[in-house]
This record gives structure tokens, C-alpha cells and sequence, in this order.
């Protein structure tokens, strides 16, 4: 399994829709930078990250929400730290999507 | 070094940008032309912006930038014979296969993502 | 002095590094331990991916693993400078890759054509940061258990 990174914002990219076309069941993500407003509450993304997390385990980077102000995230995404993310690296291997 | 079929690594380029507007194909073809020197098995996907990169007629002469289409076209001649699109970039932008500068092999998206997963590096361009 | 490749320099690394696409587990800890390299493609405070891949690294150190180097490639190169002289308040972000160099041994290096390019040459460059051709990112890929990018 891999691990997908991304680090854009959904209102500004399409990249994470397009990374969803080939990601396989059961591949982590991991929302990092500005890729963390995807998993805040109540946004137009909300419903498509909570289908994601029905297949895949969403991960979201800690200092990334904090720096952003954001700290009401969707029910089920996991929020790692920069160790959490090594972590995922050292079990996954990675696929950056920029 | 020794140089065995199973010990090379598989090293996939994903092309993701359009050409000219930023540097990043660019700088992909030559980190692709440069890796091809190597003992790697090597594939490169067209995805998104990226499959603009392989438009034919492209002609940079006014915008005084070096044009570099015609190499992505030569890329097999560099033993690089793996190069893939994904068929649902290529029709979001009203293109077809006839368009491109390469007879990439076209894909769906269910087929790359299978590839993506069985690759040991991606690098995204 | 440029160079087409250059060999790590031993790491302080308590553990045994691991080998290609073996993990091994350290004697002592019992834990894995990966080896990891770093391709950044972006330059320094435009974008966050140089803070990312630095906080990234840190991490992964402090956790064990080996980060044999850090690739700079398109704007990355500039993250090289040590013309970098940002306000006292704000990150030094060409030092912190010297000091990731000096205290843990990860190898800085330049892309050679990305670096000429953009007007990078090594009497400019950061103590422990040296130019290299694309055959040195080739090779830490085939090296390392992991290559992660940063960027935009």
C-alpha cells in the first residue's frame, strides 16, 4: 500500500480529485500544508472526505491545522505530527502529490 | 554493481503540468533523459495539465522559450519505452491519442493506479 | 568542486543503517529503522515545502532513521544560498539545512543544470552543500528504502 500526500487546498486544486482516481482501497492519505482545509467541518468538501474514509484511513497533519486555526476536523480523520508522519513513511511507501 | 532485471528499482515519473507556463516539465524531461542513463525501470504517466506536454504543433518561437516537444517524442530512443496516459485527462480536454507528438499507450485510470502502486519511487513533475 | 556523486559521510546513527528495500531493525532498540531521501522542489519562503521537508527530516532522525540527503532541484536549488539573510525573527532556512549537515551528516546537494540555471554556484553555497549531477539523485532513489518530494 502507499501512502498519498497533499498539499493543496481543495477550493484552489483539482489534485485531489484527481489523486482519488488512483488511489487503491485501503491507501492512506495524508493531507499536509494547505492540503488540511480539505478535512475541516462543515465545507463543500465534507461530504466527498467522508466517502474517502469509508475505503481509505485519512490522516491530517496536527501543526498544519493548528497554523491554519483549524481545530474542528471531521469525525474520523486521524491528526499525526511530524513523527506520525515519519511513521506512516517508515510503513507505507509514498507517493507525493504536488 | 551488479545489474540484474529484479534489482532494479522502479522509478515512475508522473507529468502533471501543462509546458511553458511553469519550468516543472521542463525540468522533468531532464531528470528523465538523465535517468534513462541508469539501470531503472523506468515509467512516465501523463495525468492531468500533463497530457498538454505531448500537444503536437506546439510552437514556442514567441514566447522565447526553448520548445521541447519533439524530445518527449524521442524519449524511446533513450530506452525509455514505458509512457502511459490517462484516457480521462486526454478527453477532459477534448483531446485524443492522434494529438499527441508520442504513441503513448492509453489508460484508464484504474490501470495507472494499479501502477502507481507497484512502483518503489514516484516523483511528480 | 563539482561531482557526479558523492559518498555519504558516516552518520552518528546509533542504529545499523538499514540496507536497499530491507528494513532492519536496530540491535539495541529493536526498532526500524528506514533510510530516507528527500527530493525538494521548491525554493525557500515562497512556499512551505522547505519548512515541510526540514520538520519532516527532524522528525525522522529523531525517530531513528537515516536521511541520507536532501535532492534540490528547480527553484530548490536557492534553498542552498548562504546569501540568505532573512529578518532576526524569522527561520534561517539555508542554515538549518547547513546545521541538519553538520549534526546528522545529511548530504545537501544542488542539482548541477537546475543550479546554473538559477545563478547557484558553490562559492555561494552553504557549508556542508555541495553540486551534483542528476546521476546523485539517481542514485540516493536506488539507495534509500524511501524518496519523498516536497514542493509545490
Amino acid at each position: 500500500m502507499t501512502l498519498h500526500t497533499i498539499n493543496k487546498s481543495p477550493f484552489e486544486s483539482r489534485i485531489l480529485e484527481t489523486c482519488l482516481r488512483f488511489t487503491q482501497e485501503g491507501d492512506p492519505i495524508l493531507f499536509i500544508e494547505n492540503g488540511v482545509y480539505a478535512v475541516q467541518s462543515r465545507s463543500r468538501f465534507s461530504p466527498l472526505l467522508e466517502s474517502i474514509r469509508l475505503s481509505n484511513p485519512v490522516y491530517a497533519l496536527q501543526p498544519d491545522l493548528a497554523a491554519r486555526g483549524i481545530t474542528e476536523i471531521l469525525d474520523g480523520i486521524k491528526t499525526v505530527d511530524y513523527e506520525g508522519f515519519v511513521d506512516l513513511v517508515e510503513t507505507y511507501k509514498v507517493n507525493n502529490w504536488l | 554493481m551488479e545489474k540484474t532485471e529484479t534489482a532494479r528499482k522502479k522509478v515512475l515519473h508522473v507529468m502533471r503540468h501543462a509546458p511553458h507556463g511553469t519550468v516543472y516539465t521542463y525540468e522533468g524531461l531532464e531528470m528523465i533523459l538523465m535517468m534513462a542513463a541508469f539501470e531503472l525501470d523506468l515509467t512516465v504517466v501523463f495525468i492531468g495539465d500533463g497530457v498538454y506536454a505531448l500537444k503536437k504543433e506546439q510552437d514556442t518561437g514567441g514566447i522565447g522559450i526553448k520548445g521541447y516537444a519533439k524530445t518527449f517524442g524521442a524519449l524511446r530512443d533513450y530506452d525509455v519505452e514505458k509512457l502511459y496516459v490517462d484516457r480521462v485527462s486526454l478527453e477532459e480536454r477534448g483531446l485524443a491519442p492522434d494529438d499527441l507528438v508520442i504513441g503513448a499507450q492509453v489508460l484508464e485510470s484504474r490501470e495507472i493506479g494499479k501502477l502507481m502502486d507497484g512502483q518503489d519511487v514516484i516523483i511528480h513533475h | 568542486m563539482y561531482c557526479e556523486y558523492i559518498p555519504v559521510s558516516p552518520l552518528p546513527a546509533p542504529c545499523i543503517r538499514a540496507s536497499n528495500d530491507n528494513k532492519e531493525k536496530c540491535p539495541e532498540t529493536e526498532k526500524t529503522t528506514v533510510r530516507i531521501g528527500i527530493l525538494l522542489k521548491q525554493g525557500p519562503y515562497n512556499h512551505q515545502a522547505s519548512d515541510t521537508a526540514y520538520k519532516f527530516a527532524e522528525a525522522a532522525i529523531r525517530k531513528g532513521h537515516t536521511v541520507e540527503a536532501v535532492f534540490l532541484y528547480n527553484d530548490g536549488v536557492i534553498n542552498a544560498t548562504r546569501l540568505m539573510d532573512p529578518p532576526r525573527d524569522d527561520r534561517n532556512i539555508a542554515a538549518r539545512w547547513s546545521e541538519l549537515n553538520n549534526r546528522h551528516g545529511v548530504e545537501i546537494l544542488a542539482c548541477i543544470a537546475a543550479s546554473k540555471r538559477r545563478g547557484i554556484s558553490e562559492d555561494i553555497m552553504i557549508k556542508g552543500s555541495a553540486i551534483c549531477g542528476l546521476g546523485a539523485l539517481t542514485e540516493l532513489a536506488v539507495r534509500c528504502d524511501r524518496l519523498l518530494t516536497f514542493g509545490d
